[in-house]
């Protein structure tokens, strides 16, 4: 079954119905890790929300956003509730900032088994193993402390145990390694890899870094301006970018392999789809655009393995 | 896969906060007037509403009345003693009430926002117009003298107060991550507000009542010197000093100079435990939990 399925998300914000997104979308099969990629303020958060039915205040959604067989936009608010005690459950970004710092980590994983009705003592003996499983020594001893005596990657290892206590059908994962160092980076996503792969549970990951998410997902969608301008296998992405934009981020990320190569940077800055131009979101940036770029936004185009949104896929800048 | 927690080493490495002895005193005395209050008829040489008109005035140290006695020949330490029930409890009585008219008036405004927020803000602004003494005295005139009415009218008069602190609090915590993450969990938002945000909140609140316990002993002792507050001959603090008025034109100024220092003490300690905990919020809010 498909954790998830969006199809042709719009998402407008008040009265002067100012658009996020256009069209999005995005399928996560079961046990698929499927990578959101994109600059900031490109929307890939708020697709990921979407999923939750947690839209921005006063938004107005069109198209369709299935989880597990449950339409999102559809669903009332026990309905709603039911979804994301359930299903869906999401990583933060800053596991910090994402416990509440006075309650004990016990609680923090047996309340929402709880309120699902499963007994304390049950509820317990899953936490217990929920730890184990995401390597935390001494587990028993964790459940009796508070956040503040973990470390940020420790913490981040609860917050994945308790994401994965319901045993969703879909994980979010939302940059849940931007706020850890490096080394502490490799560990949690090793870690998710291997819990979801056990679990079978879909992941979506979002994140802006291009090549973390061509390491590990499946396939990656890259969005720019609220739109995906790309959908790639994760392993084509690095060989292969078919929209200039992919290639314009490769190019501006650090590489530590091969040959010694200047980082260039994108130039101009990154749009909200509100301020930018008609027709292809990215030609005001693009090295590629000509005027044919403004007449209609592209449509996606097989280019290689991937899906590209773009008149000029593959071209090499001139 | 295990590793380890290197942050468990870390609770007992961790230097103790010296407190400052000033603290320790107020507290101290704090219970003591607590403790003398609560236990009165144990305590207290004589009854309090006895009078002995002949042995009026008694400067304090006369055998038998070590605070001396008031003009009707009541023994001041024992009226002292009876005064800081109502004293105390009186005020206890306004914290709890506007605390808790306060907390779900802050905490509504600030979750449901709009034109709720709007409302009760303003609302809480109309309150903040009034003095809350003038407010006290309002209650008295329209339902009497006695302890109900004031204790009702000033909780009302210090609703805004809290109001506004938890208000303020609430929206700053609200938009931490670790609320959304809970309605990511499927819970409601009265269960993400009470059980979670509102703990928070908590020691915020718990200065705010200490402060606004000592304005309410002030506040009341000044209804019952205006006559206002406790009817006689029950005594409150307020009202001893209002009887010994006179006392102190006829050259026998302790009768009104001890309860006044019981006054004067009970909120100057109030106010230094209140800071104190004020100011180990800041620290910890800006060192970090």
């Amino acid at each position: 079954m498909t954790a998830l399925a969006i199809e042709g998300l719009g998402l407008t914000v008040g009265a002067g119905a100012v658009p996020l997104l256009d069209g999005v979308g995005v399928r996560v099969g079961a046990g698929e890790t499927v990578g959101l990629v994109g600059e900031s303020g490109s929307g890939k958060s708020l697709t990921a929300r979407s999923a939750l039915g947690m839209l921005p205040r006063g938004a107005r959604a069109t198209g369709r956003v299935t989880v597990a067989g449950t339409d999102v936009l559809a669903a009332g608010r026990r309905e709603l509730r039911e979804l994301r005690r359930t299903r869906v459950s999401m990583v933060f970004q800053d596991p910090r900032a994402a416990v509440n710092p006075v309650r004990r980590v016990g609680d923090y994983l047996t309340e929402g088994l709880r309120a699902r009705g499963v007994p304390a003592r049950a509820a317990t003996e899953r936490a217990l193993d929920l730890l184990a499983q995401v390597g935390l020594r001494d587990p028993r001893g964790a459940l009796r402390r508070y956040p503040h005596e973990f470390s940020g990657g420790m913490l981040q290892r609860v917050v994945i145990a308790g994401a994965l206590a319901t045993e969703p059908a879909l994980l979010l994962a939302d940059e849940p390694t931007t706020a850890l160092d490096v080394t502490t980076q490799a560990e949690v996503v090793g870690l998710l890899k291997e819990l979801q792969k056990a679990h079978g549970t879909g992941m979506l990951f979002v994140t802006h870094d291009l090549d973390l998410a061509a390491a590990i997902c499946d396939r990656v969608y890259v969005m720019y301006a609220g739109r995906i301008v790309e959908e790639a296998p994760g392993a084509a992405l690095f060989g292969a970018p078919a929209h200039p934009y992919t290639r314009a981020l490769l190019e501006a990320s650090p590489s530590v392999r091969g040959e010694r190569a200047a980082v260039k940077a994108v130039r101009g800055r990154p749009r909200s789809l509100a301020e930018a131009p008609g027709g292809c979101a990215f030609r005001d940036r693009c090295p590629l655009a000509g005027d044919d770029c403004a007449r209609a936004v592209p449509g996606t185009r097989r280019h290689g393995a991937s899906l590209a949104a773009c008149l000029r896929a593959g071209e090499e800048p001139r | 896969m295990t590793l380890s927690v290197p942050a468990l080493r870390a609770r007992s490495a961790r230097p103790r906060r010296r407190r400052p002895l000033g603290l320790a005193l107020a507290a101290a005395f704090l219970l003591a007037v607590a403790v003398a209050g609560a236990a009165a008829p144990l305590l207290a040489p004589h009854s309090p509403d006895t009078t002995d008109l002949l042995g009026s005035l008694a400067p304090p140290g006369t055998a038998g009345h070590l605070l001396g006695t008031d003009s009707s020949g009541r023994d001041v330490l024992s009226r002292l003693l009876y005064g800081a029930r109502l004293s105390l409890l009186a005020p206890l009585g306004v914290v709890a009430l506007s605390t808790l008219l306060g907390t779900a008036i802050g905490l509504l405004a600030a979750r449901c926002g709009g034109w709720a927020d709007a409302a009760l803000s303003r609302a809480m602004d109309v309150v903040f117009a009034f003095p809350s003494l003038l407010l006290a005295m309002l209650a008295v005139a329209v339902f009497g003298p006695g302890l109900a009415a004031p204790v009702c009218a000033l909780a009302v008069g210090y609703t805004p107060f809290v109001g506004r602190v938890v208000r303020s609090m609430a929206l700053q915590e609200g938009a931490r991550p670790y609320l959304e993450a809970y309605r990511v969990m499927g819970f409601g938002e009265p269960w993400v507000t009470l059980r979670h945000l509102l703990p928070n909140v908590a020691p915020v609140l718990a200065a705010q009542s200490a402060l606004s316990f000592g304005y309410a002993l002030v506040d009341l002792a000044s209804l019952s010197y205006l006559g206002l507050g406790v009817r006689p001959p029950a005594a409150d603090w307020g009202q001893m000093i209002a009887e010994a008025q006179g006392a102190i034109l006829q050259g026998a100024p302790w009768s009104a100079l001890v309860p006044g220092a019981a006054v004067l003490l009970t909120v100057g300690c109030v106010n230094a435990v209140g800071g104190h905990i004020g100011a180990a919020i800041g620290r910890t809010r800006k060192e970090g939990p």
